[in-house]
């Protein structure tokens, strides 16, 4: 009786008192903002540039672009799809970059330049990102989980120093250390280079090397031992008992990063400047104002660009949102 | 038939010594072959990167014509000094004092948010009506990009308000953004109560404000702490999205920036040195001297950021 009394405590709804009737109105207005927001940017994806600029708030008229068409400047094609925007930003893909920068051992200047154009663009993006997202998710979390079981069960003194150094090392509020850094990456050539970037970001001391530690320490110990008395090499566990155990947080925390990475500009703006992904080259694009009702600069095509990188991001929350919003914490997961 | 021999030796068949580890060797062996690679990542790539940003902030540097790499030279404390001429100088019209004002503006909305955060985070840990779509609604935020959000932002305020973007709006944005983060964390915190605790209290009697003050609070307060804490070295770090919005030219068109987006945009723009065809207009740092500022803040956010821990710890609420 008391074990019903409490499981149907759990499933019952709360009750509506102040509390809860305050900020659900606040929550519902947050909610509607954001709802608002990106159904704005999506709906004047599908406008025309003159009706943008006519009608900016309203709904599109579908039948606008049959009437005005938009067409290139030597008449070649004409565009009177509603999905127009998103064939001029893939025609009008561009990049162009050139980085001239010293080391700490070379002569001259090293100069670094690309320049593409058209819809291979997209793919160079996309390639981009791809290796920029295995680096910053791949690596790092399966870096941390092998430092985080290593340290947790090989219980050497060592093993307790590594980690009172990373806790202090990330705990530490260093400020202003991407100079230094820019100019390490120059200096062993790191810069600017796609394998560099990778190597770079095998960096354990995060966060996750908490979380992998904390979980590797309350894992039990006879599974080691027993593949141990079978004979097994200390590689063989790691591999085939150790790593797989902790499957399910590597793909959680490689969903997170995932997310983050796509969504980054930032860091590939700043450290490979002339290997643009999709957030640095969108970003790139939406910062064209070279003027003209064709050009990246008319709103409705610069959004329409914006979702070329936001989709992507939207459709894999909705596919891996259990993973995404499992609550994460120090000592273990609860899904 | 092979005898094991006293010297951890393994005599085989054929005569030969075939030498043999013990299961302490054998795991004291991969233990050194597994961390070697990352530790000296970590040395390379976290405390050398540290201890160069400090070198930097000692030397100047300049690139002899013939010669390879820099020239340095120790200065003694000459890049604190134009970190300081930066602040105190009439010359720069206060921009940097501004800078460093907004930079705690911005994260003294954030600060006056928290006690929010940890009771929307709490209405969602209880599941009250619309706890699942508000928890999915505020991850949105963070999944679509900050170049979308702030863009249609900014959109939407000069098409459709004919508004310009100004502090208020920016601090407002940058709320609004950071809104979603700090609700789903402390909800994160919270999922990790155990529920025999909550379940007890309520047959207790005791209502949900009262959880929230005298179970929820102390038990997710390390993770307050930690949010409270990191957030001293965050708070310069903050660019604001101002990049995002303006790109190096936040100062012309908005007149608004922080301490963050000047130490990124300076990365950016500028070099070790000077050299001969080499500067951006918007370069007013060399590394050494962005270094220098970098480790300025730094001993002033490390004493700050453990003092408020020390204080936190000792004050706050706890689990007893």
């Amino acid at each position: 009786m008391n074990e019903q009394k409490k499981s149907d405590f759990k499933l019952k709804k709360k009750k509506w008192n102040a509390f809860s009737v305050v900020f659900f109105a606040i929550l519902v207005v947050y909610a509607a903002s954001v709802v608002l927001l990106l159904s704005w940017g999506v709906m004047n994806t599908f406008k025309h540039v003159d009706e943008f600029s006519k009608n900016p708030a309203g709904l599109p008229h579908l039948d606008y672009f049959s009437k005005s068409p938009y067409r290139d400047s030597q008449g070649n094609f004409s565009i009177n799809s509603i999905f127009a925007n998103y064939v001029i930003v893939l025609d009008g893909l561009e990049f162009r970059k050139n980085v001239v920068f010293y080391t700490m051992f070379s002569k001259e200047q090293v100069v670094h330049g690309v320049s593409y154009s058209g819809p291979i663009t997209l793919v160079i993006f996309l390639f981009n990102t791809v290796v920029v997202c295995f680096a910053g998710t791949i690596l790092p979390a399966y870096t941390s989980c092998i430092v985080g079981y290593t340290c947790s069960k090989y219980r050497y003194r060592f093993s307790e120093f590594v980690y009172a150094l990373v806790i202090f090392i990330i705990s530490l509020p260093v400020v202003g250390r991407a100079p230094a850094m820019v100019n390490l990456l120059r200096t062993i050539g790191f810069y600017d280079n796609l394998i560099g970037y990778m190597i770079w970001n095998c960096n354990f001391a995060s966060m996750y090397f908490m979380v992998f530690y904390a979980y590797y320490r309350g894992m039990s110990g006879a599974y080691v031992e027993a593949a141990e008395i079978d004979g097994a090499s200390q590689f063989k566990i790691l591999t085939t008992i150790a790593l797989p155990m902790a499957g399910s947080m590597i793909a959680a925390s490689a969903v997170v990063l995932f997310v983050q990475t796509w969504n980054d500009y930032s860091t590939p703006l700043t450290y490979l400047p002339t290997y643009p992904t999709m957030a640095y080259g969108i970003y790139h694009i939406t910062r064209d104002t070279s003027g003209g009702s064709m050009s990246k600069d008319s709103p409705p095509i610069k959004i329409a660009s914006l979702m070329f990188l936001s989709v992507p991001a939207m459709t894999f929350f909705v596919v891996f949102r259990k993973q995404m919003m499992a609550n994460l914490s120090i000592g273990g997961i609860k899904e | 038939m092979d005898e094991r021999m006293t010297d951890g030796a393994r005599l085989l068949s054929d005569g030969k010594k075939k030498r043999t580890f013990t299961r302490k060797q054998k795991r004291l062996m991969f233990y050194v072959l597994i961390l070697v690679f990352p530790l000296v990542h970590f040395f390379i790539f976290n405390i050398y990167v540290n201890f160069e940003m400090i070198n930097m902030s000692f030397h100047t540097y300049s690139i002899v014509p013939g010669q390879a790499g820099f020239s340095s030279k120790f200065s003694w404390f000459e890049n604190f000094k134009s970190v300081f001429d930066l602040f105190l100088n009439p010359k720069y019209e206060g921009v940097y004092v501004d800078a460093l004002l907004n930079t705690f503006l911005f994260h003294f909305v954030t600060l006056m948010f928290i006690p929010f955060a940890l009771l929307f985070s709490y209405y969602i840990y209880k599941n009250y009506t619309g706890a699942s779509f508000f928890r999915v609604i505020l991850f949105v935020p963070q999944i679509v990009s900050g170049i979308t959000t702030t863009l249609l932002f900014k959109d939407l305020l000069s098409f459709v308000f004919q508004i310009q973007l100004s502090l208020a709006w920016l601090v407002l944005f940058n709320f609004w953004t950071s809104f979603g983060v700090n609700v789903i964390m402390y909800t994160g915190a919270m999922c990790g109560i155990n529920t025999s605790i909550s379940e007890s209290c309520q047959l207790d009697g005791a209502g949900a404000l009262k959880e929230f003050w005298y179970v929820t609070l102390p038990m997710i307060f390390p993770t307050v702490t930690t949010f409270l804490v990191t957030g001293i070295s965050a708070m310069f770090t903050n660019g604001a999205n101002l990049y995002t919005f303006y790109g190096v030219t936040a100062k012309q068109m908005v007149g608004v920036e922080t301490i963050g987006y000047i130490l990124f945009t300076q990365t950016l723009v500028s070099n070790m040195t000077y050299a001969p065809g080499m500067t951006s207009v918007y370069a007013n740092l060399t590394y050494p001297q962005l270094s220098a500022m970098g480790l300025l803040i730094t001993l002033i956010a490390v004493p700050v950021a453990l003092g408020l821990r020390r204080v936190l710890e000792k004050y706050g609420p706890n689990e007893n």
